[in-house]
């Protein structure tokens, strides 16, 4: 099996790992923002759920599966986060920290998306039909992050900018 | 004579398939009033449901004195159900508000007159727009005014101020009927109308308690039914009437309905009882779809929901051998988890089953308000004028060409702000000018407490305008007194596009001015004006009005533009589409079989059912619609708020047949506020068992988000089921905008801050509840009607639902059938 796309699946695993890290702190950021935190929780659950895809096919490939510094700690600093985004939630400032987020956090979807497409690629030249199996159903997951990411900071970004 | 308390629906009139519905014309005279001593009949129709049922209103003396079915309007055929029978007592109620008022310096309201008000309001929007611009306003309405009011509102917040926070209540009842046509069929427009009841040999109804919420069109499926040869397939956690009438009664655990569509869906693929002719020729997109549902078996879905995978199997089994199916949603589905999916979902059943656009075939993704298809239509409830798409470039330079400004005043950057976040921007002092016309949103939101904290914030400057000092009003910085139906002229829709013009049959109480009239003089007084200068809004008349918005809608799916007030007096409703030159109406929408789903005519993209996110343009064009209808679908996913050791229970609000909304009209009319005198709180009788509690003891429900008191209902809804009215605030209890330190008793204060990603729509039918018994009852039953959904298990000895004498009702059957 190929070392290259063993790497590359390890590649897509951490991108995934700073995804699921970040979609956590968004949420916890803005817990003011119900509609964020929710959906920030939400698309959380279905990143662990590749990132579990990804260590399975990285077992097939002989790998161990890497475990991320982003995924320890984040439970240790949810309840200060949320805490003070009760707060900052009630300020003019909320609007700005929202638009921000979502970008970074569009960003970093994007990283996995596009590592996805590669792994997608890859699975085509080797001809693994099982690793082509889970890329197909989990690609477009990826890219409904990044339009949900996209198209919410878009509805954010007007009220900030004219403000 | 009919105690129509008692006897909601009155006299079965069998209807057989496809014949023609009798006509029974109901009416109601103030103390035995004899029809000949009324003054004058004056033409209207009802504006307490959705149903816009037919009326004329009694005159006599200058006042109100009963109303009068309309015998030849296609809606009711005469019928009224008891809100229109008894509410239009509240007109003339001695509590309305008569004068503007102001708050003074010693922070009392105090009643002024209309300059000082309005320079009050004009200076602080001013000062507003100099510091922050428009984005600094919002405006949030109602689901009860009248088109003209609306359109004008429409143009003076978008194009005059160009504000994009525009929208009104219609959020918490129609936002996810609206939402689920223009995913499915690309525009709004309700596909069905009343008459395919007439046709139909099955009736699909999920979460649509239609025999409290909408009585006269109850009358006619009651009557269908009556008639032989139609089924019933009714999905509703609660034992409500047309699912003690049911064929099959699907009772699912709340926000759980995506699952159970899921899986009929899924059966009826799996039983090869797709219409495959009608889905290649008129849909896109089957095989992602039914990809999506493909793991949903009725087995998974029947632990899922807790309901028998049986029953789900005879549901299906019913549903595909229907030859003329009729499906209809309400807040069952669009207040609950996964809202705008579900209602998809029942768009999705009907298409691949090829029962659209065909006598007794359709769907009707019903309103709850009387007007609000109004505030969909004229673009003042999140949408733009007329269905067109703010992403559409020439949508809106169309605009802005009917209102002679620049397309940039339009405010496009965004869809317009739904109201969800427009308190969102004004709790965190983003929007600091919030103007609140004829809703009541201190009691109608979920999780009060934090409305009460928004509404409170001395940042904020709130103006309310109503006929009543409600619980918001109570807040505001300036009050403006309203007049209502009755007491001006207009028109509006009802949830089957049917159009009634409604006359002012009386003055409306001292100073308090026509909702329009206030928006003009706002406008007057802010000088906007048009890119050549003059006055922005070109009209002073209820019937200029008209005109302006028959111009605007020309051309589009909601095209009124053959329409006129004379025309609208000559006859009793007219559905429109109806274009210049149109000699007849357009009954089933989509007879044609040809969509709004091209991307110039489209009124939306569409969504990511799951996630909310939109489609752009070259997104939409990839679907490849351009006619057909879009299947499209989400995968079931579990509601957050589950029940839990805290909070063991699953709390569900709901309407009662007798009240409406805040009570404002219904509590001011004694038969229905006799009929439903204060809240209670229904339990499943293991439950109550559980927790020690029978009928009438107090008891106190609670929340993450707060708690509300009221007398214990046992009745047949499924178990860990809680269900409380939401029309119960504190403006006749002798408190203020809340419960002001004594005990909570609106069921919004325990209901979550959380709404449907795609429709935006609040989320009443789900929080995880604790319930606990602070007070042993009398004996006496709880206030809850027992002629409804709240009906007791057991037969009570005293405390029936009677309205007497008081409520007594003609209604007179149609001669020679």
């Amino acid at each position: 099996m190929s070392a290259h796309l063993a790497a590359a699946i390890g590649g897509a695993r951490d991108a995934e790992s700073e995804l699921l890290h970040e979609l956590r702190k968004v949420g916890d950021r803005h817990v003011a923002d119900q509609d964020v935190a929710g959906m920030c929780a939400t698309l959380a659950d279905r990143t662990q759920r590749r990132i579990d895809a990804l260590d399975a096919q990285l077992e097939r490939y002989g790998s161990a599966a890497a475990t991320s510094g982003w995924e320890g700690w984040d439970h240790l600093v949810a309840g200060a986060r949320r805490t003070a985004s009760k707060v900052t939630g009630r300020t003019p400032a909320a609007g700005s920290l929202l638009v921000d987020d979502l970008r970074s956090l569009y960003l970093v979807s994007q990283e996995v998306f596009l590592d996805w497409s590669l792994l997608k690629q890859g699975a085509m030249a080797v001809r693994d039909a099982e690793l082509l199996e889970v890329v197909k159903k989990q690609l477009p997951e990826t890219e409904r992050i990044s339009a949900w990411a996209k198209s919410r900071c878009k509805l954010a970004a007007p009220q900030v900018l004219a403000g | 004579m009919t105690d129509r308390i008692a006897d909601p629906w009155g006299q079965i009139t069998s209807l057989g398939s496809g014949e023609k519905w009798i006509a029974r014309v109901d009416s109601y005279l103030d103390d035995g009033l004899a029809p000949d001593a009324v003054d004058a009949w004056v033409q209207s129709a009802c504006v307490l449901c959705s149903n816009g049922c037919g009326l004329d209103i009694a005159v006599k003396d200058g006042r109100m004195v009963g109303v009068r079915g309309r015998g030849d309007d296609h809606v009711n055929r005469g019928r009224l159900g008891p809100k229109g029978l008894f509410g239009w007592q509240a007109n003339a109620s001695s509590d309305r508000l008569t004068r503007p008022l102001v708050r003074g310096a010693d922070g009392e309201l105090q009643e002024t007159d209309w300059d000082t008000a309005m320079e009050r309001l004009v200076a602080k929007s001013r000062q507003l727009l100099d510091e922050q611009g428009p984005s600094s306003h919002g405006f949030y309405n109602s689901g009860q005014l009248f088109i003209e009011d609306y359109y004008t509102l429409a143009l003076v917040t978008k194009g005059g101020l160009g504000t994009p926070h525009t929208d009104g209540n219609t959020r918490l009842c129609t936002a996810t009927a609206a939402q689920a046509l223009k995913e499915t069929f690309g525009a709004d427009g309700q596909p069905a109308c009343y008459e395919d009841v007439n046709h139909a040999d099955t009736f699909f109804l999920v979460g649509h308690n239609v025999a409290e919420n909408q009585t006269v069109l109850w009358m006619r499926i009651r009557d269908r039914l009556q008639g032989g040869g139609a089924k019933l397939v009714d999905v509703d956690p609660r034992r409500t009437v047309p699912a003690t009438m049911a064929d099959v009664h699907l009772a699912p655990k709340n926000g759980t309905n995506l699952a159970l569509l899921n899986a009929i869906l899924n059966q009826l693929i799996a039983t090869d009882r797709v219409d495959r002719a009608f889905v290649d020729e008129h849909t896109v997109g089957f095989d992602a779809m039914a990809g999506l549902v493909a793991d949903m078996s009725v087995e998974r879905a029947a632990e899922i929901c807790g309901v028998e995978a049986n029953d789900l199997r005879r549901a299906a089994t019913i549903i595909g051998d229907a030859e003329a199916l009729l499906s209809t949603c309400l807040q069952g589905v669009y207040q609950s988890h996964q809202a705008t999916a579900s209602a998809v979902q029942v768009n999705n059943i009907n298409l691949v089953r090829g029962m659209i656009g065909r006598p007794g075939c359709g769907v009707l993704q019903m309103n709850g308000q009387p007007t609000a298809q109004n505030t969909r239509e004229t673009g003042v409830d999140g949408d733009m004028p007329a269905f067109r798409n703010w992403q559409n470039e020439q949508h809106m330079a169309d605009i802005a060409g009917l209102w002679n400004v620049d397309v940039l005043q339009i405010p496009h950057a965004t869809p317009p702000t739904h109201a969800m976040e427009i308190f969102r921007y004004a709790e965190e002092g983003a929007i600091r000018f919030l103007w609140v016309i004829a809703t009541n949103p201190a009691v109608s939101m979920p999780e009060l407490g934090r409305i009460r904290d928004i509404l409170s914030q001395d940042r904020l400057f709130l103006i309310v305008q109503d006929a009543f000092l409600t619980e918001t009003a109570r807040l505001a910085d300036v009050v403006l007194p309203a007049a209502i139906w009755g007491e001006k002229t207009g028109t509006f829709t009802n949830a089957d596009r049917t159009v009634h013009l409604s006359e002012r049959a009386i003055d409306p109480p001292g100073d308090a001015r026509p909702d329009m009239q206030i928006f003009l003089d706002y406008a007057r007084r802010m000088g906007f004006t048009d890119r050549d200068g003059a006055p922005l809004v070109k009209w002073s008349t209820p019937e200029e009005a008209f005109e302006a918005w028959k111009a605007c809608s020309k051309g589009r799916p909601c095209d009124y533009s053959g329409m006129s007030y004379d025309l609208l007096r000559s006859r009793s409703g007219l559905r429109w589409p109806y274009p210049e030159g149109a000699d007849h109406e357009v009954d089933d929408l989509y007879a044609d079989l040809a969509f709004h789903t091209g991307s110039e005519d489209c009124e939306d993209y569409g969504h990511d059912l799951l996630t909310g996110a939109s489609l752009e343009e070259k997104e939409f064009r990839a679907i490849g619609a351009v006619g057909r209808a879009i299947l499209k679908g989400a995968e079931y996913t579990p509601a957050p708020e589950a029940p839990d050791d805290s909070f063991p229970y699953l709390f569900t609000t709901g309407r009662t047949r007798y009240q409406f909304h805040t009570r404002t009209k219904t509590g001011r009319a004694r038969q229905l506020q006799d009929a439903a005198p204060d809240i209670w709180v229904e339990l499943a009788p293991e439950d109550a068992r559980r927790e020690g509690i029978e009928e009438g003891d107090l008891v106190e429900v609670t929340s993450a988000q707060g708690s509300m008191q009221g007398h214990a209902r046992i009745t047949g809804s499924r178990p860990s089921v809680v269900f409380a009215p939401f029309h119960y605030g504190y403006w006749d209890v002798g408190r203020g905008a809340g419960p002001d330190g004594h005990e909570p008793r609106a069921a919004n204060e325990l209901t979550v801050t959380r709404w449907d990603p795609v429709s935006k729509q609040p989320i009443f039918k789900l929080a995880a509840v604790k319930v606990v018994k602070v007070g042993a009852g009398d004996g006496t039953p709880s206030p809850a009607p027992t002629t409804t959904a709240s009906a007791p298990v057991v037969d009570l000895t005293s405390g029936t639902t009677t309205g007497g004498d008081a409520a007594e009702v003609v209604e007179t059957v149609e001669a020679g059938t």
